[in-house]
């Protein structure tokens, strides 16, 4: 028994030498690879990404760019996603540490989103938003790669279509597979996912987000008068 | 003819207890597509084509056909939903009965009501016996298996044993492809406990295997076009998965959510879901524990000369039919492992296979285990007052409030629209998840022109604010009642 556990430590500190002796043709391959992947063209229908000088490092466990701008489709579909335009980050340097839950720390000099404007409708304390809809994939989906990760978002500056609203701190998690629990600037924010659509819940006011089923019997028909 | 009156009172008790949860559940069940293909196939056969494939699975392939050959008959009889749904009740209630008296004959009259109780309690057991399904049939195919099983393993000639579980165990598996699990842990038993038979009856049983599959076997060899394959669905999910799918099977705590992929609708537990939810889960951590010691149990016994022999070092001879037995449903529940190591896409309805088997495992063990026996019972006990309190409410939450259209109720509120509005009005219902159109009605002209009705549940009114927001904006609430449900209307008159 103690032979075995001799050669599995052998062999772990071996594979741990030889990616410190290669951690530069790792991270060449690593950063290659990254911007091969981000450079796939999913079609008309999907975000298109661009990226300047975007260096992944396997010893600091880092991905660094000078410019990341993801433009959404310009589509008419009223989906939720369609709400933003433009997300462009600059001089950012992102770390991941592995503890129980995978922790991702950005920090960038500055974020740009340019987003579409949203009507909303009052009920009571709750504004139902009558521009666009909600779809349980797009939660599931951000579940799916995001569930077990911690995410800390620093930026000196926050410009939210072309106003800057200086240095801002996002931190955000899944308390589980229905609500995302986050902080801007230390202000909670609940995001949960219902059968009904997603509910915003902020210190100061409710949003709701419908899904696709009430936005086209009820916001729909309200505004075609049927 | 004393032990014979407690018999059949126990036995009559678990078909009084069975009748009243499938009465009340039953009517109030949804139907969906794969019901009303399963009825379509089998007209098929009536009409004398014979499928060799049954309907498609989410991943792209077609299921086996045993199934619809199965049902054919009762289709013959009635395509009433409700006559279906009955059947598949019917035969868990008979597989349950054949299988207990087995177990009165030869283990005793304590083990048989363990295994009555535990049956007639069992959250998801009862819920799938009320459901028409191809694999809700497979507890009744598991019965018959568990018999075969142990006359195999006790009995001296017993090689006809030997082809009826393998024919049995065919039939699980074409209702349910990832039940395929145990045909490997059927072969270790019988390598383990040595009762392999000739190798000339193995060749004739694997001949009878390839005629039993032959039909779906030939549809993929020379029929099916392949470059047309698409798999929809990978078959792994996650590691997670089956292992809580399984303590969900355990503790049933999958059946407190009202909405849940194939189960098109759950139980509506409003406002008690965390409650029901918390106790159902120290049920499923009960039996978890329980299943544990059993196998550790069934294997303390055994000695393993090496991997491939063992040897019982059991007591006395009169233990030893149940020690056999004992290992064997160990072996078949350890076989899960399979699935847990492979993250296989699996559901709480993929493991009843696993129904009468945990209720016989846990009857055997509180029989054969004498050191802590009353704990073992105090435990049992406690789990199946939770699962049978947890069962029989939620059977007569499910009679009280129905929804319109599930089986029992659609007609029902058909002629209630017919007998209270004209025919120019229409039902809708509306729920979390949005409006849908339900029904125009059949009413003569000089009913009320009721126009838009809106059906909502109370619960779902009282639960979700968008429900209400939807209703108060645009609706008034009128004086009809169906059920549970409240009508809203935009027509004023009605008020």
């Amino acid at each position: 028994m103690k032979k075995f556990f001799i050669i599995i430590a052998i062999i772990i500190s071996s594979l741990l030498l030889l990616i410190i002796a290669y951690s530069d043709d790792i991270s060449e391959k690593l950063t290659y690879n990254l911007n091969r992947n981000l450079d796939v063209d999913w079609g008309a229908d999907h975000p298109k990404i661009s990226k300047q000088n975007m260096k992944a490092d396997l010893l600091e466990m880092s991905v660094k760019w000078d410019r990341l701008k993801i433009v959404f489709p310009n589509s008419e579909s009223a989906l939720v996603l369609n709400y933003i335009k433009k997300i462009q980050s600059n001089k950012c340097i992102t770390n991941i540490s592995l503890l129980l839950n995978i922790q991702i720390e950005m920090n960038c000099a500055e974020i740009r989103i340019d987003y579409k404007s949203n009507n909303w409708v009052k009920h009571g304390e709750m504004n139902i938003s009558s521009t666009f809809f909600f779809e349980r994939r797009v939660f599931d989906d951000f579940y799916d790669k995001q569930g077990s990760f911690d995410v800390k978002i620093t930026t000196q500056k926050l410009y939210l279509n072309n106003t800057n609203h200086g240095q801002h701190l996002i931190e955000y998690t899944f308390d589980n597979n229905k609500k995302i629990l986050a902080t801007v600037n230390s202000r909670g924010i609940s995001l949960t996912k219902q059968n009904e659509g997603l509910k915003i819940h902020t210190p100061e006011k409710d949003f709701f987000i419908l899904n696709r089923n009430f936005f086209e019997n009820i916001i729909k028909m309200d505004k075609t008068g049927a | 003819m004393l032990t014979d009156t407690r018999k059949i009172s126990a036995m009559l008790l678990f078909v009084v207890s069975c009748l009243l949860y499938f009465t009340l559940s039953i009517p109030s069940n949804s139907i969906w597509m794969d019901q009303l293909k399963a009825v379509e196939i089998a007209k098929d056969i009536l009409n004398g084509n014979f499928p060799l494939v049954g309907y498609l699975h989410s991943n792209g392939m077609h299921s086996f056909p045993a199934f619809y050959y199965f049902i054919t008959p009762l289709v013959y009889i009635s395509e009433n939903p409700l006559f279906l749904y009955w059947s598949v009740a019917f035969f868990y209630i008979v597989g349950i009965l054949l299988l207990a008296n087995y177990i009165f004959k030869k283990y005793g009259y304590f083990e048989s009501i363990i295994f009555l109780l535990f049956s007639a309690t069992h959250v998801w057991s009862l819920f799938f016996s009320s459901f028409f399904w191809n694999p809700n049939y497979i507890p009744f195919f598991m019965c018959m298996f568990i018999i075969f099983l142990s006359k195999l393993l006790n009995e001296r000639k017993s090689v006809i044993y030997f082809h009826l579980s393998g024919i049995v165990l065919n039939i699980i598996v074409q209702m349910m492809p990832q039940t395929i699990i145990l045909i490997p842990a059927f072969i270790i038993i019988l390598y383990l406990l040595k009762k392999l038979p000739s190798i000339l009856n193995q060749i004739m049983h694997v001949l009878i295997q390839i005629i039993l599959v032959y039909p779906w076997l030939h549809y993929y060899m020379f029929v099916f076009n392949w470059d047309q394959f698409h798999s929809k669905k990978k078959l792994f999910k996650s590691f997670s998965t089956p292992v809580l799918e399984y303590l969900n099977y355990l503790g049933g705590w999958g059946l407190t959510n009202e909405y849940r992929a194939y189960l098109s609708y759950g139980t509506n537990t409003f406002p008690h879901a965390s409650i029901f939810n918390n106790i159902l889960v120290v049920s499923a951590l009960i039996l978890l524990t329980m299943i544990v010691y059993s196998t550790y149990v069934a294997l303390r016994d055994a000695h393993f000369s090496n991997i491939l022999k063992i040897q019982l070092h059991t007591i006395n001879e009169e233990e030893l039919p149940k020690f056999k037995l004992l290992i064997a449903l160990s072996i078949i529940n350890l076989s899960c492992i399979f699935i847990f190591l492979t993250g296989m896409h699996v559901h709480a309805h993929h493991y009843q296979f696993l129904t009468p088997l945990l209720a016989l495992n846990f009857a055997l063990l509180v029989s054969v285990e004498k050191k802590y026996k009353k704990l073992l019972i105090s435990l049992l006990s406690a789990s199946i007052f939770i699962q049978g309190s947890f069962s029989y409410w939620r059977a007569y939450s499910e009679y009280t409030k129905p929804y319109v259209t599930d089986i029992g109720y659609s007609g029902k509120f058909t002629q209630f629209l017919t007998n209270n509005c004209n025919a120019e009005s229409s039902a809708y219902i509306l729920d979390p998840r949005g409006l849908h159109f339900f029904k125009s009605s059949q009413g003569s002209a000089d009913k009320n022109a009721c126009g838009k009705l809106i059906l909502v549940m109370k619960d779902h009114y009282a639960q979700s604010e968008i429900v209400r927001w939807v209703l108060e904006k645009n609706y008034l609430k009128t004086e009809m009642v169906f059920k549970d449900y409240m009508i809203w209307s935009a027509n004023m008159n009605l008020l």
